[in-house]
């Protein structure tokens, strides 16, 4: 019978915290929350260290049972309060009465510059902070969702709210960073032309 | 330079028959999250042929989904300023001591 594996949860915390609790913060965005989260993600993986097989790696382990814990987060969140409750989408910044866009708010033009923005450290760091600067109820979704990957339905029966109230809420982020992105990056390079 | 003309007409008549921008904007952001009837998929199209804004919006968030897809696990290790406090993690060194 092979030996059964010895968990060594100090090294844990020199090795992980640091990772664990920055993935928290950008879901979370509430130290105290984030710090929370990181502590009961190794006092679960202390527990169910037994079932920790080795086929990932233990970072890979500890991220997707803080991943559960941070829908755990919001689960316990939405069900205390109407914190998802999101009103109907408020799009007069944008657009004019009849609908059409205001011209001032439009869409600027990016040109292939998405392309390039990839490769260049400085941009991943203003998408970032531009996620960060999301309400934290719109970012939580929008992560769950676009970073994630996980379903619609899934995140609607787990945070106990109705599917367009999740549209709504992942078109305001989206229509957010978008624009985040354009005034930080994408407008800012126009002018320099 | 006639011909033209008449295109970019019937290219805006084709975009104020569809929804207008505000609808058409929702959709192209509900696309990623649920499977649109054919008949919005066909009104996105429409539109965004003759309405510019809407397709570069179309385009823009489909280039912010794409960064995303590729780099949604690289965004965390980028926040290198943000730690936890040495004394948290002393805390929890002992936390986890004491219950191992």
């Amino acid at each position: 019978m092979p030996e059964k594996p010895t968990p060594h949860p100090e090294q844990w915390v020199d090795l992980y915290s640091d990772f664990l609790y920055r993935y928290a913060l950008s879901r979370v965005n509430n130290t105290a929350v984030a710090e929370d989260l990181v502590q009961e993600t190794f006092l679960s993986a202390l527990k169910a260290y037994g079932n920790f097989d080795g086929k990932s790696s233990e970072r890979t382990w500890f991220v997707s049972i803080l991943k559960h814990k941070i829908i755990d987060h919001y689960r316990k969140k939405s069900r205390r309060t109407k914190y998802f409750e999101e009103p109907g989408v408020d799009d007069s910044e944008d657009f004019e009465e009849n609908g059409f866009w205001k011209l001032d708010n439009a869409p600027a033009d990016w040109g292939d510059r998405p392309e390039q923005a990839l490769h260049q450290k400085e941009f991943l760091q203003i998408l970032r902070k531009c996620i960060a600067h999301l309400p934290e109820r719109i970012a939580a979704v929008f992560t769950l969702r676009e970073m994630e990957g996980v379903e619609s339905n899934n995140i609607c029966k787990e945070l106990g709210i109705t599917s367009s109230n999740l549209w709504v809420m992942l078109h305001r982020a989206r229509r957010q960073l978008r624009k985040c992105l354009e005034m930080n990056w994408f407008g800012s390079l126009e002018t320099e032309h | 330079m006639m011909l033209k003309k008449i295109n970019m007409l019937l290219m805006k008549m084709m975009a104020m028959m569809t929804p207008s921008c505000d609808v058409i904007t929702r959709r192209i952001s509900e696309s990623y999250d649920r499977k649109l009837a054919f008949r919005e998929r066909l009104s996105i199209r429409i539109h965004t042929l003759g309405c510019v804004l809407c397709e570069r919006y179309r385009r823009q968030l489909m280039a912010l989904h794409r960064m995303l897809q590729k780099y949604s696990g690289e965004i965390d290790a980028l926040a290198e300023d943000v730690a936890l406090p040495q004394e948290t993690k002393e805390r929890l060194k002992k936390k986890l001591h004491e219950s191992s």
